[in-house]
């Protein structure tokens, strides 16, 4: 019997996340399962579960995007 | 376990006007409660003393925070209340999935944010940070996961 065995090289290089438009900065995003595609967005996290939900998406990831004017130094409000 | 940094267009700013996209280290992890579990993006913060979880997460899976257990956070922007629970929390993916329960902190105001921190996440992983590839290593270290 033989194993095969994925490379675990820590130097792998991962695809790039999909860029977050600004216009989901300040909002809650609803990623697909494999943060390629935006589904939707809104104000709300249930706004996002909303858009998941008409996407079909079945393991949606949510996210809350920081405003686009602000950089962060240490999480704020 | 290798994550790329999460890509984020921006408004200019004086400091770099010609910058339009920041890179920031936003991984995915499920957070598991009372009412169910959901996959959330969160920030790794090496500076934060704590694991933070907005009130809108904690609605979503169904945990409260206990009023007896409260504190005073000190973020960018000033002191903020919170009340701590406990969630599981799910990181990976297949044969290198890893669980485990966490004291977290749930802000009650108007924050947004997931932030994780060394008590309750970082504290179990050693973590590296490719500036140059934009991505970040989390390996297990020795410290015991507290069962979830």
């Amino acid at each position: 019997m033989s194993v095969q065995r994925q490379s675990q090289s820590p130097q792998r290089e991962q695809p790039p996340n999909t860029v977050v438009p600004v216009k989901y900065a300040g909002k809650w995003i609803a990623w697909n399962q494999d943060r390629t595609r935006i589904l939707g967005g809104g104000s709300t996290i249930q706004e996002a579960q909303a858009a998941a939900q008409a996407a079909g998406e079945a393991e949606p990831g949510y996210e809350w995007v920081p405003p686009a004017d602000r950089r962060i130094v240490g999480p704020s409000r | 376990m290798n994550f790329p940094y999460g890509q984020y267009e921006v408004a200019p700013s004086t400091a770099d006007p010609d910058l339009t996209v920041v890179f920031r280290p936003v991984i995915p992890v499920r957070v598991i409660g009372p009412a169910g579990a959901a996959a959330f993006y969160g920030l790794l913060d090496t500076g934060a003393d704590q694991t933070v979880l907005p009130k809108a997460l904690a609605d979503l899976i169904g945990v409260t925070g206990n009023p007896a257990r409260a504190a005073t956070l000190l973020s960018a922007s000033g002191e903020m209340s919170v009340t701590y629970t406990n969630v599981a929390f799910e990181l990976g993916r297949g044969r290198g999935k890893v669980y485990w329960s966490a004291t977290v902190a749930i802000i009650e105001e108007a924050w947004q944010e997931v932030v994780l921190g060394h008590a309750g996440f970082l504290e179990y992983f050693d973590a590296t940070f490719f500036g140059v590839r934009r991505q970040v290593r989390l390996r297990r270290n020795t410290r015991p996961l507290p069962k979830s």
